[in-house]
């Protein structure tokens, strides 16, 4: 029985979605090393431009803030909203012990089950949190 | 040439076996849920029931821990027996399947997922997935072929992804219509991230999954996803699923966001029932005063506020700039709820007459087209039952015979027609009760003051479904014309939208209960530094006080929070009531309105913008804003025809549907047929269904 190969899993090299034979990280680095240079190599007009671009900088910080913000107000009501749900501990370790199946299931069709068992780990974790 | 007519004999062939068989090609408008377990066990069912209910949608649940998948569950001839669709007269029980997980393991054989599937090809029935592991799975069973395949490889897991929309032009007038797909959704609950397989192997059916993301990570990894499973020479696919391999619960923003497209998805936009966004403020006690909250004592301090008649046209001002603001605010309003005796010229001198004079009274009839009204009793008087012995102490007057409690109701009617504000006989048969007395029993202790000793003076509350309402209320609202009595959803058994039924009135009807939420914009504030002084007493101060952990206690304050910060959490949880497609509105109070800079700012005006900013970043679609009287017809609506059985059947070759009920329901909503309202880019109509089957053109609106 060969299910696909047991294509579940995707290699590093596919994750990052580089070339091959140079991976993610050595990629970017060469961009970010040539956007250095670039930057630095400029005139006066460059310099305008520069400045701008650090307005532009700012202005990104400023909505990456505030991105963070609302998202931790959002988990913070999630977390609000679940303790608000009586059924939830039940849910989760059931939850929990679905993935634990799925996870024989996946080992009985010959591939790794590891992230399945760490969504059990995951569930049984969160139904005792409660 | 022999070869060529080889090859187009062999075409043929492969055409006719492949094709679907589907004699009349027709399917009831129900939807099928598969859960793992109970409501109490299945995280996704207790996620989709609500939505499914609150939408109106018939739909059946296979528990597949304990029911087997059989084919008479899904296909059924007029005489009720199983049938297959190539055969004439058979009907496919569901126009759409819903799975709370993706692989139902263990509940679900490879039996059971090849009966799914070949009715789902057979009566082109789609499928949407809820959650899960985005499994492939090969029959143990010789010859071992591939009975469940999402076409995805897993990539990586984990709970906080920053997805973006990658919706692909085709599907854009079909699915997340709706959605603001400018900003990224934040995913805070566990995911499976995968990547398109996109490959070349086949189910054992023959078909080749192939994926399109919606929604991906930074990574470009897919968590939602259409999987059309296409078979070699045809172009059309011969299934077709939305999987999401999100966790998804109730309590999830990310998932309010997801919910309706699953539905939307399965049943192809063809269903009986609809989804609106809605969102009402009410102001309750106009022309009275509020006692107001001290940060210096932590405490009222004998302080009131009355709004003035600046106040008022400045909200006229602030709720034009609000509409501009916010394009899917339309054409939003305020309600006030107001109580008479504050704008009449002597509340115990009969006739009442109106006090024109008061620079209150003056603007508000003056501005009275901006806003809408409601009856909130002529004094705010307590309607909750009398004390037990009759001269117990009480914190609170109480009414001990339903004709003095009528003449409140109807005293304040009078004023209405005084002020001659609009839509009087339609609010007529609205009441909201002062403080929502009158259905729970309170049993006197509502003054903090007079009760040092009680940490929590609700603990001793009776509550409406324990015997709490007071009779004399009920009798009193039925004898005035009331219909509709206002409730807050925070009181036990009050959110839940019921008639009143378990109290005699004297009445052949019974008043129906609609529920209001109430927010943390206290009434007895005008400004954030109360607001934020009260907040940071009531949920981390006073728990500090006490010796006991405020991280502990359901509101969850684990440190003091300023004003921003807690307009955010606000905004962030209307938002997600009205992403639950529910009507109810939120209350608030006349402070609240009260302006507290040169800008005239508002805390009523805060909230309302960041509900719309917060709720612009995440929908584009149109928000309802409904007079309460018109929540109450909806509503009454919506539980009359979900206490009726509808037959609907979608014929798919002549696209009509036919629909019947086992009663009469003068409103029934139904989204997909020809004409009707046009909202998110879908046909929403308003039928009459009676016994006698009736036939609608089907549209789905595709060209919307």
């Amino acid at each position: 029985m060969n299910v696909g190969d047991c294509q579940v899993f995707v290699s590093d090299q596919e994750k990052s979605g580089g070339i091959p034979g140079i991976n993610g990280i050595r990629l970017s680095g060469i961009l970010l090393s040539l956007l250095f240079v670039f930057s630095f190599s400029g005139t006066g007009a460059d310099l305008a431009n520069a400045a701008a671009e650090k307005t532009d900088e700012t202005v990104g910080a400023a909505e990456q803030a505030k991105d963070e913000n609302l998202k931790k107000t959002q988990q913070l009501n999630d977390f609000k909203m679940r303790g608000h749900e009586s059924s939830f501990p039940e849910q989760a370790k059931s939850l929990a012990k679905d993935y634990r199946e799925t996870a024989k299931r996946i080992m009985e069709q010959g591939c790794d089950p590891k992230p399945v068992l760490d969504a059990a780990a995951y569930f049984e974790k969160q139904s005792e949190a409660f | 040439m022999k070869r060529k007519l080889l090859a187009a004999i062999t075409m043929l062939f492969t055409i006719i076996a492949v094709a679907p068989a589907h004699a009349d090609n027709a399917v009831k408008l129900r939807t099928l849920v598969i859960a793992t377990g109970e409501m109490t066990e299945d995280l996704g069912l207790a996620y989709i029931k609500p939505v499914l209910d609150e939408m109106g949608i018939p739909y059946v649940v296979l528990n597949a821990g304990r029911q087997d998948l059989t084919p008479a569950f899904l296909a059924a001839s007029s005489q009720g027996m199983a049938c297959k669709a190539e055969e004439a007269g058979c009907v496919g029980n569901y126009n759409g399947v819903i799975l709370t997980d993706a692989d139902l393991v263990p509940g679900f054989t490879p039996a059971e997922w090849d009966l799914l599937h070949n009715y789902e090809k057979n009566f082109r029935v789609r499928e949407a997935v809820l959650s899960g592991w985005p499994a492939t799975y090969a029959d143990p069973k010789p010859p071992h072929g591939i009975y469940l395949d999402y076409g995805l490889a897993y990539s990586s897991s984990g709970y906080n992804y920053d997805a973006r929309w990658t919706i692909p032009g085709r599907y854009s007038k079909e699915v997340f219509e709706y959605v603001n797909r400018n900003n990224p959704l934040s995913i805070t609950s566990l995911a499976f991230a995968s990547r398109p397989r996109n490959d070349e192997k086949h189910l054992k059916d023959g078909s080749i999954p192939y994926v399109e993301p919606l929604l991906r990570t930074g990574q470009d990894e897919a968590l939602l996803s259409i999987v059309r499973y296409m078979k070699p020479g045809q172009s059309a696919p011969v299934r077709e699923v939305l999987i999401s391999t999100i966790t998804n619960a109730s309590f999830l923003m990310h998932s309010k966001v997801l919910a309706y497209e699953f539905v939307n998805w399965a049943t192809q936009g063809v269903f009986i029932g609809a989804r609106f966004i809605h969102l009402a403020a009410h102001v309750d006690d106009l022309f009275r005063t509020n006692s107001q909250w001290s940060p210096a004592l932590d405490k009222e301090n004998g302080d009131t506020y009355r709004l003035t008649g600046a106040d008022i046209t400045n909200a006229v001002g602030k709720q034009a700039a609000l509409r501009a603001a916010h394009p899917t605010a339309g054409n939003f309003k305020l309600d006030f709820a107001f109580n008479g005796a504050g704008a009449v010229v002597n509340p115990r001198a009969m006739p009442l007459a109106a006090n024109w004079k008061d620079g209150l009274v003056a603007a508000v009839t003056t501005n009275k087209r901006h806003f809408r009204f409601i009856n909130h009793t002529f004094t705010h008087a307590d309607m909750d039952k009398s004390p037990v012995p009759a001269d117990a102490p009480c914190d609170y007057h109480t009414f001990t015979n339903a004709e003095a409690i009528r003449a409140e109701i109807t005293a304040n009617q009078n004023v209405w027609a005084l002020l001659d504000l609009p839509e009087r006989n339609e609010n007529n048969r609205v009441l909201i009760t002062g403080a929502h007395s009158g259905l729970k029993d309170q049993k006197c202790t509502d003054n903090p003051a007079l009760h040092p000793d009680m940490f929590n003076l609700q603990a001793d509350d009776i509550a409406f479904d324990a015997g709490g309402a007071n009779p004399l209320l009920l009798q009193a609202a039925a004898a005035a014309g009331v219909a509709y009595l206002a409730a807050d959803t925070s009181q036990k058994a009050q959110n839940v939208e019921q008639y009143i039924t378990q109290y005699e009135d004297g009445s052949k009807t019974d008043r129906l209960i609609l529920p209001r939420w109430p927010t943390n914009i206290f009434y007895n504030v005008a400004n954030p530094s109360q607001l934020e002084d009260e907040y940071n007493y009531l949920y981390y101060h006073k728990f500090i006080s006490a010796g006991d952990d405020p991280c502990k206690a359901p509101a969850m304050a684990c440190s003091p929070r300023n004003y921003r910060e807690i307009l955010a959490i606000e905004a962030d949880i209307a938002v997600r009531h009205m992403l639950s497609f529910s009507r109810w509105p939120h209350f608030f109070h006349q402070s609240n309105l009260a302006q507290y800079d040169k800008n005239g700012s508002t805390l009523q005006f805060d909230w309302l913008d960041a509900v719309f900013t917060e709720y612009e970043r995440l929908f584009s679609l149109p928000v309802k804003n409904l007079p309460y009287y018109k929540i109450g017809d909806y509503t009454a609506e919506s539980l009359n025809a979900r206490s009726a059985k509808i037959d609907a059947v979608w014929n798919r070759i002549t696209n009509r549907a036919t629909l019947s009920a086992n009663k009469a329901v003068p409103h029934l909503r139904v989204t997909g047929l020809s004409g009707g309202e046009v909202y998110g880019g879908q046909f929403i109509g308003n039928i009459s269904v009676n016994t006698k089957a009736t036939s609608y053109k089907v549209d789905r609106g595709m060209t919307r």
